[in-house]
């Protein structure tokens, strides 16, 4: 039996997606070269984008958005050379943007503690807080600057100490092009 | 392909305390950003206003919203009054403004079309 956890806001797909694309990676890479996070992210967006009636807005938002998600899964993995997967999905209202790694338990509870208070306290208060403490603050910006809901889903891994996440940011496709 | 060439570049402008960064800045840490960023800080020390242009950078990750604040925090110890440049028509210069502002209500941001 698996256990599953949800943490913060993690809604489910609202039906058949109407573009997705989904890349595979190991966290290695992009640690070896970092740009690597910045190239894959720029992809997805330049993929997406085609979805889009403002098309510059949405690549340049989503490019934001999967960044983030890609940095976090080379800083946080629990085994760099476990495969993440990076999967961007759009339903036509709503964009989901995940990356699904192993991550060590210790992250799980920072993750379980900044998704929370992102639930409780709203975006911008974490932001602020993360601002004022030098904190990590990737999560808080996505979900202040674009009003995104971020939650994770948290199972039991396949690597020693590990857990898989799969963590989400739902944005609504009006935020995602500024209209 | 030069694996060692930035993605980015920060230059200072003629008049004293004016910067202009372009590019691509996602770093992978606050101190690859305090590094990138030392010339602005140690510039800090030599002038009573600086402004920083950021219209030309394409992006900036949070990791580089944190460096810059470390800048305004140095900026704000030695009385330096900040000026930063951004342009409305980029989605994440424009969230810029209230992302800073908050904490620091000194800075001023102008946003050009």
């Amino acid at each position: 039996m698996t256990t599953e956890t949800i943490l913060g806001r993690f809604p489910e797909p609202p039906g058949p997606a109407l573009v997705t694309i989904s890349v595979e990676v190991v966290p290695i890479d992009l640690v070896t070269e970092w740009r690597r996070c910045g190239i894959l992210a720029d992809f997805a967006a330049g993929y997406l984008e085609w979805a889009f009636s403002r098309r510059s807005a949405a690549r340049s938002i989503v490019s934001t958005v999967v960044n983030e998600l890609v940095e976090n899964a080379a800083k946080f993995s629990v085994d760099n050379r476990v495969h993440t997967h990076v999967t961007i999905r759009h339903y036509g209202e709503v964009v989901h943007a995940e990356v699904r790694n192993e991550a060590a338990e210790e992250h799980v509870h920072r993750l379980a503690d900044v998704l929370g208070a992102l639930s409780r306290d709203g975006a911008e208060a974490v932001f602020q807080r993360c601002l004022e403490g030098r904190l990590g603050l990737g999560l808080a910006l996505v979900a202040r600057d674009y009003h995104a809901a971020v939650g994770a889903r948290v199972t039991a891994g396949r690597t020693p100490g590990g857990k898989d996440v799969c963590l989400r940011v739902s944005m609504s496709a009006q935020e995602v092009e500024q209209r | 392909m030069s694996a060692d060439r930035p993605d980015y570049a920060i230059e200072a402008g003629s008049s004293p305390g004016t910067w202009f960064l372009r590019g691509v800045l996602r770093l992978e840490s606050p101190e690859a950003y305090a590094k990138a960023f030392e010339p602005i800080t140690h510039a800090l020390g030599a002038v009573r206003a600086t402004s920083i242009d950021l219209t030309r950078v394409v992006f900036l990750n949070s990791s580089g919203i944190r460096g810059l604040a470390d800048v305004l925090l140095a900026a704000r110890a030695k009385g330096v009054r900040v000026t930063l440049h951004g342009s409305a028509g980029v989605p994440w210069q424009k969230k810029l403004a209230t992302s800073l502002t908050g904490l620091f209500p000194e800075i001023e941001m102008r946003l050009d079309r």
